[in-house]
């Protein structure tokens, strides 16, 4: 039996993010929903990537580990497993069918 | 949050030559511009009850309509200085104060407050008619000037630097503003910071300060030479009492001012006065879901409070003395520490 290909996530085309960030604090801004919220760095680097381009968790952990320069462990993979939900959620991303 | 219609722009933009005038004097002598104060008690009382009074108020024409005696002294009182627009074909808000038609005139009487012939609030007794009369104005303001950012916040100035001091009802926000105003800080709003998105500057609209409770004895006792009017007691926000606009503050009316500083201040009983910074991307989540009216703004709104906290240094502010609160205040400003713009 074929195993079931992971969801890939990207933020929806049809609105935009706006952004600011002092030193490792991120404030987005979404039009789509006119919530804004406060990201740490790796949630902000995870959404900003997810804004370029899609990717599955695996790929959005080795982009952010790769960005940040830090490493892809157990413990990143577990908050990108509860963060992109929350993204979700929130309506930050969706998930491409 | 509420939905809030789109004002009508071209409302909002009124010739402020007129309030200039009052300030420098009239440049055609023919012209001669009126304040409350010109009128005489009588005067004023039948403007009141007749065709209703434009006041200008910072960047807006009010028309007020009332005979009720304790609003029509208030306004003698606390909106000395204003100038009354005699010319203004229109008014951005028509405000008229009265008591309810039927049996409650003589039994329990109350105060209804109309705004554009429309009944927003449910009544309240009719001593409290005065501070209905300022609540409803903000009201006015939050609701239909949607031109600017507008903060649940105190603004002054100094120097050529704007203090934006948001904080939630019983704070101390307005105790702290009142004592800066009261030691020489400019009044720009106690209650509502209108910035600008075209520019991010912040419009002048100096009312009243609103005291309550303990408040009113501290700025009594703080600055004797104030102006603080009637009492209101037994509101839902306790005893209520207004302090005059400096005549200074009048003045400078027509000046816009750039926001150095973001400070919260709170009020915590026998603590030393403190300032602590504080997080620029936390103080921008707090201002933008705390605005009137960011969400109706959108990406405008979002983009107008960043640029704000993007160009200022943000503070938590903890005092009990109002003495050293204000000595602090001043010391910073005058050791250069706030961020020149």
């Amino acid at each position: 039996m074929l195993s079931p290909k992971p969801p890939r996530w990207k933020v929806p085309s049809g609105f935009s993010l706006h952004w600011q960030s002092w030193d490792d604090e991120f404030v987005v801004y979404n039009s789509g929903s006119g919530d804004t919220h406060l990201l740490d760095v790796v949630a902000a680097e995870a959404l900003q990537s997810l804004e370029r381009e899609s990717a599955n968790l695996l790929e959005l952990a080795r982009k952010v580990a790769a960005s940040l320069e830090i490493k892809l462990d157990d413990k990143l993979s577990a908050y990108l497993e509860r963060l992109v939900p929350d993204f979700h959620r929130l309506g930050l991303v969706e998930r491409i069918k | 949050m509420f939905a809030f219609p789109t004002a009508h722009s071209s409302r909002f933009h009124q010739d402020s030559s007129r309030r200039r005038e009052l300030r420098e004097g009239p440049k055609d002598r023919s012209m001669t511009i009126q304040s409350i104060s010109s009128l005489s008690p009588s005067e004023l009382a039948r403007q009141l009850r007749d065709q209703g009074l434009n006041l200008g108020i910072g960047p807006f024409v009010t028309r007020i309509q009332s005979t009720i005696p304790s609003v029509v002294r208030g306004i003698r009182l606390l909106y000395a200085g204003y100038p009354i627009e005699k010319d203004s074909t229109f008014a951005d808000f028509h405000v008229h104060l009265a008591p309810p038609r039927g049996l409650r005139r003589w039994f329990r009487p109350q105060v209804l407050f109309f705004f554009d012939g429309h009944v927003p609030f449910k009544p309240l007794p009719l001593a409290q008619a005065y501070p209905f009369f300022e609540w409803g104005l903000n009201w006015c303001v939050a609701q239909y000037a949607n031109q600017y950012l507008i903060l649940h916040a105190a603004v002054i100035e100094k120097g050529g630097h704007a203090v934006i001091m948001p904080g939630p009802p019983g704070s101390g926000k307005s105790t702290l503003c009142a004592g800066l105003v009261a030691g020489g800080w400019r009044l720009l709003s106690d209650e509502l910071a209108l910035i600008s998105p075209q520019d991010g500057r912040l419009t002048p609209m100096p009312r009243p300060v609103s005291l309550k409770n303990e408040s009113i004895d501290v700025i009594r006792k703080f600055a004797p030479g104030v102006t603080i009017g009637p009492e209101s007691a037994d509101t839902t926000k306790g005893t209520v009492a207004h302090m005059k606009v400096p005549d200074e503050s009048m003045a400078r009316v027509d000046e816009h001012a750039t926001a150095a500083w973001v400070v919260y201040a709170r009020y915590d009983a026998g603590a030393p006065a403190r300032l602590e910074r504080r997080s620029k991307a936390q103080t921008l989540l707090h201002i933008v879901r705390n605005a009137f009216n960011c969400s109706l703004l959108g990406e405008r709104g979002f983009q107008t409070a960043a640029d704000l906290i993007d160009t200022c240094d943000c503070y938590d502010f903890t005092y009990s003395d109002l003495d050293q609160a204000v000595g602090v205040f001043d010391t910073l400003l005058d050791e250069g520490l706030l961020p020149i713009s």
